[in-house]
């Protein structure tokens, strides 16, 4: 549906960035669905781009965070010992810090002061940039247990040690015969954590830290949302109607492949 | 059959380290799984390692492929010392040994195709380039009796003895000149059997393979044996060529073994059954002669000091450890 | 237990110590600094001016003997002036913490009595609609985005219905219906949203119970059913409950950011991002390490319920 953007764009003749001053704030109607907003622009297009957006933005977040936990929780499952105790170590660490604050932190902070180049600071994709990494900085943690945790039981299967047998070295296990059988776990922690991150990132667009408009959000959409709250109410409802559609969907899809490649679930 | 020695095996010895719930919480308490092992395997020969369940034949084997570092000994694998050698210095040795496993179900990689696993080991020393690989691959298939076509499969798609037969291939792609083999009939039905252990024999023709065949199963080991070692709670307690092995045996743990298969034909039966009483834990060894709480012969001496593994005083070939070996002859 | 009690204390105290170079380096990071404030606050000030400044204020050296200048001062009991304000920040912080308790305080209580007694009764009857229920609801809560929620409370009871304030918090000197009609909202917004996973934790925890052996014997002594669940299982399965509580409890301090936010209540959340926003350093750099410690003991009270609740005593208690 949010893929289709650019064709129900055509279908109802209207541009997402269309500014209409004389149509400000409609209630639904039979040229705008849903309605205008503050600026007179078709509420469905940009729920619909914004979709795009936060959608797009919820799954890089969500594989980058997979990418990194699994490189995390694969190693740590892996070598075990000391190395394994301090990743963990780690990983508890992150997981009992006060999350949203800091991220409001680092999502306030100055990139210029980093030592970033000032055409990357002010191009337009930055903010997406910066949500993806901030969100992927927190959101490994999850990935990166369960990944050990199966790596753990898979290291001690045969074949790993018929790898080691034919000279195979630690790197070669660990990618190609470990990680290809880890798919189904990392599927199932990408699924539960894209709800998650597509919550922060609104959350974050929403507070002003995250995808900047005018590149529409559904997160930043609630936002001046909020500020016409007592002129058109209506205009909240939608967006988060939608990220909460999307999310529990994230939630029981995942929810329910855990359960599907989890034979221990009770009841 | 020529006497050039393959592998030598002085005094080797593997411990492993455990967590023992002890009466004061966990204790650490050293579990030692083979001790003093001295053997040599000529160029050619099967060796077979037989011995009951839990009494170190699997920890020997791993030590023999490259597995497990040996705690104390000597181990000689065509001429190359490998003790204390690190996983790079011990990649060329292991184009010598190859390992064939138990369990087929578990040794070959589920997301792997055929080709992936016996290309593998070709891709990890780069040998040839990819269509030669491929070629070699459908040969060695061919080997063991499976069609090229079958390349492309995933391991679930064979039954237990067409993997093993997948495993033995991917054994092969080194062109090795040892290869363990770690009960590779004892999961297969008793049908399949057979015709795993001929093809394994045709195979050590083609390829002039030298075995150490690890099994608790004496009717498999009568099939395809040159010489028999009998191992007893980490310790080889008798060695002798097949024929004297069956027909003469000396020491008494052996001839209860030998007791026990009635006539020899495959059956599953497992030696841990036969004699009276389970063995001895190996984290509680009894002193002196370790069979000595089992053995109707047992005297003061066997529960006072260890006997050395000895040839006997007719054939200097048959080695037995055993305080009372020359009566028992 | 002493000796597991003494690690990790000290293992928490190290990670709020590392937390607090990592926020005071990154509380460095954030826009502008107190200099380049004053430069704009005052147009005849130079460059050289600002850099004399700087070397006052000690802001030229390296950001380890900053962070150790400030960490001593910190330990001595200066933990600096709130920009924002214009008040000591530990003047700041502590009405802000009281307004936090009250509003989590109500908010957790609400919770628990709701989650206790229909996670008890979805587990006494899985797999009935009514536990089916409780499972989509749990869902409904972690994925709803409280931010959301809030907006449509705001909507609903203060737009539409017009019978409570939008946000705020009322004069101190106003009677207790007037303070709670302001509490109501954010209170609302935070149980609903935690309500459905509380559920599922006392639910999860009711089934562990329900499975263990002392249970049957006294279904097979002919306790009725219903009896054995609320008397006997009830009891056991609260510690797990407690300890995911306890955990909450600490997250809660930063996870009410939004709604104390959103319903301006002046708690610690919303001093957070007020703080960080403004570039008051001082006071985001307090506030921020404070939500880390109470996070941190949070998770450390309840790793210590779980030591401490060893089954076997709970199993001792229940027999009785
Ligand atoms: N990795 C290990 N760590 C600790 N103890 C081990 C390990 N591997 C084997 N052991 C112990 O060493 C002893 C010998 O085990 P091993 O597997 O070599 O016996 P086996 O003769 O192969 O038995 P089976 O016929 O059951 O395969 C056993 O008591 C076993 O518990
Ligand atoms: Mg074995």
């Amino acid at each position: 549906m949010v893929m289709l953007a650019p064709a129900i764009e055509k279908l109802l003749g209207l541009n997402a960035n269309m500014v209409d001053l004389f149509n400000r704030m409609q209630p639904a109607s039979d040229t705008h669905v849903f309605g205008t907003d503050e600026l007179g622009r078709d509420v469905l297009l940009r729920l619909l781009y914004g979709g795009q957006v936060s959608l797009f933005t919820g799954l890089t977040a969500a594989c980058v965070a997979a990418t990194i936990g699994t490189v995390i929780g694969l190693t740590a499952g892996y070598f075990g010992g000391r190395l394994d105790a301090i990743l963990m170590r780690i990983t508890d660490g992150v997981i009992s810090l006060p999350l949203l604050p800091l991220l409001i932190v680092l999502a306030a902070l100055d990139l210029e002061k980093i030592g970033l180049p000032d055409e990357l600071v002010n191009s337009e994709e930055v903010s997406f940039y910066r949500i993806v990494i901030i969100v992927a900085l927190v959101g490994w943690t999850t990935v990166a247990r369960l990944v050990r945790g199966a790596t753990l039981s898979i290291k001690e299967r045969e074949f790993i040690m018929a790898a080691e047998g034919v000279g195979a070295g630690h790197l070669h296990i660990m990618f190609n015969h470990i990680l290809p059988n880890l798919i189904s776990t990392i599927i199932v922690a990408v699924t539960l954590s894209v709800g998650n991150v597509i919550l922060l990132e609104s959350v974050l667009s929403f507070l002003g830290l995250g995808i900047q408009p005018p590149m529409p959000s559904w997160g930043n959409m609630l936002t001046n949302a909020q500020a016409l709250i007592w002129e058109a109410p209506q205009l909240a409802f939608y967006p988060g109607m939608l990220i909460f559609i999307t999310v529990i969907c994230f939630n029981f899809l995942g929810d329910g492949l855990q359960d599907a490649l989890d034979p221990r679930a009770e009841y | 059959m020529n006497n050039v020695t393959i592998v030598d095996m002085q005094h080797l010895c593997k411990t492993f380290k455990l967590k023992v719930a002890g009466s004061s919480g966990l204790e650490n308490r050293e579990l030692q799984a083979v001790s003093d092992v001295t053997l040599k395997i000529s160029k050619g020969e099967i060796l077979a390692l037989v011995g009951e369940s839990g009494c170190g034949k699997t920890t020997l084997g791993r030590m023999l492929a490259l597995f497990y570092q040996p705690t104390s000994g000597t181990l000689c694998i065509d001429g190359q010392d490998v003790i204390g050698l690190k996983r790079k210095q011990l990649k060329p040795i292991r184009r010598q040994v190859q390992m064939i496993f138990q369990d087929p179900v578990a040794s070959l990689n589920p997301r792997h195709t055929v080709e992936a696993i016996l290309t593998e080991p070709m891709k990890i020393f780069s040998l040839y380039d990819s269509r030669q690989r491929a070629g070699k691959a459908a040969d060695l298939l061919a080997a063991v009796g499976l069609p090229p076509s079958d390349l492309k499969k995933y391991p679930h798609e064979f039954s237990g003895g067409q993997r093993q037969r997948i495993s033995i291939a991917r054994a092969l792609v080194l062109n090795p000149a040892f290869i363990v083999a770690d009960e590779p009939v004892s999961a297969l039905d008793v049908s399949v059997q057979s015709q795993i252990l001929n093809l394994m024999m045709d195979l050590r023709e083609e390829f002039q393979l030298t075995y150490l065949f690890i099994s608790h199963d004496l009717a498999v080991v009568h099939h395809l044996a040159d010489r028999i070692a009998v191992m007893y709670l980490g310790r080889i307690i008798e060695v002798a060529s097949k024929h004297d092995l069956f027909n003469n045996p000396v020491h008494p743990y052996t001839k209860a073994l030998l007791r026990s298969v009635p006539s020899i034909t495959p059956n599953k039966q497992r030696i841990g059954r036969i004699l009276q009483g389970d063995p001895p834990s190996p984290l509680y060894p009894p002193g002196g002669c370790a069979f000595n709480p089992r053995c109707p012969h047992a005297s003061e001496i066997c529960r006072g000091s260890l006997p050395a593994l000895e040839p006997t005083a007719t054939d200097p070939l048959h080695l037995v450890s055993c305080h009372a070996k020359e009566q028992l002859v | 237990m002493k000796g597991f009690l003494l690690t990790r204390g000290a293992q928490a105290l190290l990670v709020i110590l590392i937390m607090s170079f990592v926020i005071y380096s990154l509380i460095g990071l954030m826009p502008g600094d107190p200099i380049d404030q004053m430069i704009s606050a005052d147009p005849n000030m130079t460059s050289a001016d600002a850099t004399r400044l700087r070397a006052l204020y000690g802001l030229d050296l390296p950001i380890h003997q900053r962070y150790w200048n400030w960490l001593s001062a910190a330990l001595s009991g200066d933990l600096g002036y709130s920009r924002l304000f214009a008040k000591p920040v530990l003047e700041v912080l502590l009405p802000a913490l009281k307004n936090s308790v009250m509003l989590l305080g109500l908010a957790l209580f609400m919770s628990i009595c709701i989650a206790i007694p229909i996670g008890t009764l979805a587990a006494s009857k899985p797999r009935s609609v009514f536990d089916y229920g409780v499972n989509l609801f749990a869902f409904a809560g972690i994925s709803i985005p409280s931010f959301w929620l809030a907006l449509m409370l705001i909507i609903l009871f203060s737009v539409i219905l017009g019978v409570l304030p939008a946000g705020g918090i009322a004069q101190s000197d106003a009677g207790f219906w007037e303070s709670m009609k302001y509490l109501i909202l954010p209170a609302a917004t935070l149980t609903i949203a935690s309500v459905g996973g509380h559920a599922r934790y006392v639910r999860a925890a009711m089934l562990e119970v329900l499975r263990q052996d002392y249970i049957r014997t006294a279904r097979a002594k002919g306790a009725g059913a219903m009896r054995v669940v609320w008397r006997h299982a009830l009891r056991n399965a609260m510690i797990p409950v407690v300890t995911i509580m306890a955990l909450d409890f600490g997250t809660l301090f930063s996870g009410a950011l939004i709604t104390e936010t959103i319903y301006s209540w002046p708690g610690m959340g919303k001093l957070i991002f007020d703080s960080v926003m403004g570039n008051d350093c001082n006071l985001a750099l307090i506030a921020l390490l404070f939500a880390t410690t109470l996070t941190l003991v949070g998770s450390l009270l309840a790793d210590i319920c779980y030591a401490w609740l060893d089954p076997r005593i709970t199993l001792g208690v229940s027999e009785q």
